[in-house]
């Protein structure tokens, strides 16, 4: 071994980052070794592939190349560090400085400057073709959703539609509302110059974008007779083209639309520096990559009737975004109708967050979407022995709407502060068992005798049970129900473990520990589901077999409509 | 060895040995749809009718869990039961193994005796593993459980009216003790029915279940993935397969869920783990593509286990395009190993695409002046990788 690497984990908490497991793995991808953060591992040289699952359940995984006598040092959840942060500065959605719609190509542009995508730092663009049906840009986490298209008069058309935004993990995706009039007035012997820029958000419920337009066309020609105009302003010309268009800067970003006769929807000549280059003769997404080589090139355009849109060639109208209301966030459509057991805390404009109230599970109502929803809320309660204020400004978890199958859902999740919970929710969340698993392993001492946060016990027990794993920690188990009355899910579990026992004393207790947990809400849904599956399981004796039938009945009256898909107990019904 | 052991068993089945048993089910016509003949009332309850790819997905399955190549750690195939309800004509041209041919409908009476003679199958050996893939329409009735509602489904006559359903938790729960099958996984693609209607059934027996031991002994490991979310549909391609399927065919067939040696198998390989965590995502975002909402649950016992081992690296289809186009026509690109040795390389041929291992690779490309040479390492996963090449 003439190499070493080291492996330097970027996660929020000590215990998780000295014990996360880092698999290294050659370049076969075979696994050659796993390490901790921190240590130096000997290698050969060569390429390796180093990962982990961290706090957000994702793996993060880096190509390093290591030399003979080397000792390369690699970083893993850097950047992901860094957009958490970002994220949790957010209060509304970043600034989207353009929007465009070609009627002839179909195609719909919306570009942030920065600081919408997975990468906070770079602009993006989310496309949408006709053809395509969608081209949303996943790589960066964006992608639009109903989206409606309803033109209103010639050279007008009125677009809405959600925008959603990938979070740290998929299910914190936040999702826009949006909503445009794009207009233009196409004119036979009119060419409008358009380069804007955005003076003001659009995310907060302004009525209109404010156009800032800054740049100034520098000479448009006609058979060499220079005309001047502003960047702002229609330029009326007298003769139908072609024209030369011309730039002090090669490199200037100037998009030029130009209408003229609409006959003329072939291929144009587009005049490079180095010569003539012909454009391809179709407009999808695909072919914006090739003629975007081009762009910062073309020095001129001749031809009519086609628009050149960041080196795209267009057979249609040019629509620019203007006035764009809305990219809202969906919550605003939600409210937050009423709260038990627990209190209303930091809630910013995606998302609402709760803290405990007392030794009591915590439940939220949401309105909207003609639906009342109740969450049971993850809340961090603690003994009534402990301060109360272990974090100071910061609530116990959030509760966001996401998009399901049918509509929107809740969705509540642990505060990431609370880094063990956290990481083991994401982990399930992300399905990540067997890491989930480690994870609940690794903080059994954190979770068995400190209590310090039964609702974290409970998920890890709940993945301990998943895995077959619970048996091992019966009394662990026994202790969480026992002492904490309030939260059902510990003696759901145990009772599970108990209707196994050949004592037929200690099933009998089991099956009316399940009774008693009907009358009461879980806190997960993973344990309303077990309740139900145990309770659906017939019983010999009479007695049991008639109670089993009214305690389902009970249940199926009480929550007929439960939302399985999220990590709490969620139950949905109708709006009166 | 057996000769084909009751219904639906299409290969020999061997129970003297640890062996695969595989049971597939596919229903896409229901005698009492809403769009047959005769519908019934509890058809028109749930509003079911005939579906377009239930069967033929199911089909596509159990030819791929029939042809794979069955590679230690795993044991050999030892018994395979399929069975099919197409809608007319929704196997034809179906590019199957002509065994499949003989898979009879998924009635009721013949699902109940299959179900049976593949639960013996399981229980033969401890070292058995257990496949189950059951397509059609359903109802959801917990997080991790679901019925699927067979061909007769919704007979006005009857006995019960969940007579002719399959409650598959009780399946897998069934088989979760010592005796079964140590490895099993379960895949239900099913649509779920809207929950309002499914409360109203939770506390009616279901046709078909087995009994559930509760002794506290479990198998190793048995996930179960549900196609869908609450009350969402199962989508799939208008004459193609369900999405659920397609994603199964790509993780598995095409080395989508594919890794490298360590853990379980020291060769490439599915394990649990993958399949659980890339299944969802390709449904996800394949979905999204069609503007579609669909998520994968996953439920019953995914711990780590090992589902399908290759008997060679996966092959990655690679396509490296190049930006500037100005620079194509002198730009040489190189991918290079581990060892810096060229295993492919292309000269002004851009986009360049070629078939490789899949692996860690480093990506040169030279001679593009103006632009300063380009460097990049790269980890090729299976089925395909698409690279941009950016010059500055």
């Amino acid at each position: 071994m003439t190499a070493s690497l080291t492996v330097n984990l970027q996660a929020d908490s000590q215990l998780l980052r000295s014990n996360l497991s880092i698999d290294v793995r050659d370049s076969a991808l075979q696994l050659v070794g796993t390490t901790r953060s921190g240590r130096s591992l000997p290698l050969e040289p060569g390429l390796y592939r180093v990962s982990a699952v961290l706090e957000d359940g994702r793996e993060h995984a880096e190509v390093v190349s290591i030399a003979e006598g080397t000792n390369v040092s690699v970083s893993l959840g850097q950047r992901e560090r860094d957009a958490r942060a970002i994220a949790r500065r957010e209060q509304v959605a970043p600034v989207a400085d353009r929007a465009v719609y070609l009627e002839g190509g179909q195609f719909l542009d919306i570009r942030w400057p920065r600081g919408m995508g997975l990468n906070p730092e770079h602009p993006q663009v989310v496309r949408w073709n006709a053809a395509w049906s969608l081209y949303s840009n996943l790589m960066d986490g964006l992608v639009i959703r109903d989206l409606s298209l309803a033109p209103t008069a010639p050279g007008t058309v009125v677009l809405s539609g959600t925008l959603e935004r990938a979070g740290a993990v998929p299910l914190k995706n936040e999702t826009f509302k949006f909503d445009a009039t794009l207009s233009d007035t196409p004119d036979a012997s009119a060419l409008r110059v358009v380069d804007a820029a955005v003076s003001s958000p659009i995310v907060a419920a302004e009525p209109a974008w404010r156009w800032r337009r800054t740049r100034a066309l520098r000479e448009l020609s006609l058979d060499g007779l220079p005309i001047f105009g502003n960047a702002s302003e229609d330029v009326v010309l007298s003769l139908p083209g072609p024209y030369r268009l011309s730039y002090n800067e090669a490199a200037r970003r100037v998009h030029v639309d130009a209408f003229g006769s609409p006959d003329n929807l072939g291929s144009i000549l587009l005049t490079t520096a180095d010569g003539e280059a012909l454009s391809p003769p179709d407009a999808w997404p695909g072919r914006a990559r090739d003629l975007a080589v081009l762009r910062e090139a073309v020095t001129s355009v001749v031809g009519g009737t086609v628009g050149v849109l960041a080196g795209v060639r267009f057979p249609g109208t040019v629509l620019e975004g203007s006035p764009i209301r809305g990219l809202r966030p969906t919550m605003r459509d939600i409210a937050l109708s009423k709260v038990s057991d627990a209190v209303e805390f930091a809630s910013t404009a995606s998302e609402w967050g709760f803290c405990a109230d007392g030794e009591r599970l915590g439940v939220a109502e949401f309105s909207g979407d003609g639906n009342i929803w109740s969450v049971s809320l993850p809340t961090f309660v603690r003994a009534a022995h402990e301060a109360a204020d272990v974090r100071a400004g910061v609530c116990d978890c959030t509760v966001r709407f996401r998009e399901s199958g049918a509509g929107v859902m809740p969705l509540a999740l642990i505060a990431s502060w609370r880094t063990v919970a956290s990481t083991v929710q994401h982990m399930l969340l992300e399905h990540r068992y067997e890491q989930a698993a480690s994870v609940a392993e690794l903080a059994k001492e954190l979770l068995m005798y400190k209590y310090s946060d039964p609702v974290g016990a409970t998920l890890g027990a709940l993945v301990l049970h998943g895995i077959g794993k619970l048996r091992e920690k019966e009394d662990w188990l026994k202790n969480l129900a026992l002492a904490f009355r309030w939260l059902p899910d510990g003696r759901i579990l145990r009772a599970a473990l108990l209707l196994a026992s050949k004592d037929e004393t200690e099933r009998n207790s089991a099956f009316d520990m399940l009774l008693a947990c009907v009358e009461e809400r879980a806190l997960f849904t993973e344990s309303y589901s077990l309740l139900l599956t145990l309770l659906r399981r017939p019983r010999v004796r009479e007695d049991q077999e008639n109670r089993r039938i009214a305690a389902l009945s009970t249940l199926s009256e009480r929550y007929p409509c439960v939302e399985w898909d999220t990590l709490t107990f969620t139950t949905r019904r109708r709006a009166e | 060895m057996n000769e084909l052991a009751g219904v639906g068993c299409i290969v020999p089945e061997d129970l003297s040995k640890p062996g695969t048993h595989v049971l597939v089910i596919g229903v896409s016509h229901y005698d009492h749809g809403l769009d047959t003949q005769n519908p019934s009332a509890l058809c028109a309850e749930f509003g079911i009718s005939n579906l377009t790819s239930a069967a033929r997905s199911a089909s596509r399955i159990a030819n791929w869990l029939l042809q794979r190549n069955l590679i230690p750690p795993l044991p050999p195939l030892a018994s395979l039961r399929v069975l099919l309800s197409p809608i007319e004509g929704e196997l034809d041209d179906e590019p199957v193994d002509a065994r499949l041919s003989a898979a009879p409908r998924a009635t009721r009476a013949n699902v109940e005796e299959a179900a049976r003679q593949f639960q013996i199958a399981c229980q033969s050996h401890r070292d058995n593993h257990a496949v189950v893939y059951v397509a059609g329409h359903g109802i959801r009735l917990t997080k991790n459980g679901a019925l699927l509602l067979l061909e007769d489904f919704g007979a006005d006559d009857a006995p019960k009216k969940l007579h002719a359903a399959v409650d598959m938790i009780s399946l897998h729960d069934g088989l979760d003790h010592e005796n079964a099958a140590k490895q099993q996984c379960w895949f239900v693609d099913v649509c779920r029915e809207k929950p309002e209607i499914a409360t109203q059934y939770m506390k009616l027996p279901v046709g078909i279940a087995y009994d559930v031991l509760d002794d506290g002994t479990s198998v190793d490991s048995s996930p179960l993935l549900m196609a869908t979310a609450t009350g969402a549909k199962s989508y799939a391609l208008v004459g193609g397969y369900s999405l659920f399927c397609d994603a199964l065919l790509w993780a598995l067939d095409r080395g989508g869920a594919a890794t490298g040696s360590g853990g379980a198998s020291d060769r490439w390989h599915v394990s649990f783990s993958t399949l659980c965590a890339k299944v969802p995502k390709y449904v996800e975002e394949v979905a999204q593509l069609h503007r579609l909402v669909q998520k994968v649950d996953i439920g019953g016992k995914p711990t780590p286990g090992v589902f399908h081992v290759y008997d060679r690296r996966p092959t990655v289809k690679l396509t490296i395009s190049l930006t500037p186009d100005t620079a194509s026509s002198t730009s040489k690109l190189q991918l290079m190993d581990r060892s810096f040795a060229v295993v492919y390389e292309c000269a002004s041929q851009w986009p360049a695409s070629a078939d490789v291992d899949a692996g860690l690779y480093s990506i040169h490309v030279t001679d593009a002046s103006p632009h300063p040479d380009f460097r990049d390492l790269v980890e090729l996963e299976p089925p395909a990788f698409d690279y941009t090449v950016r010059l500055q």
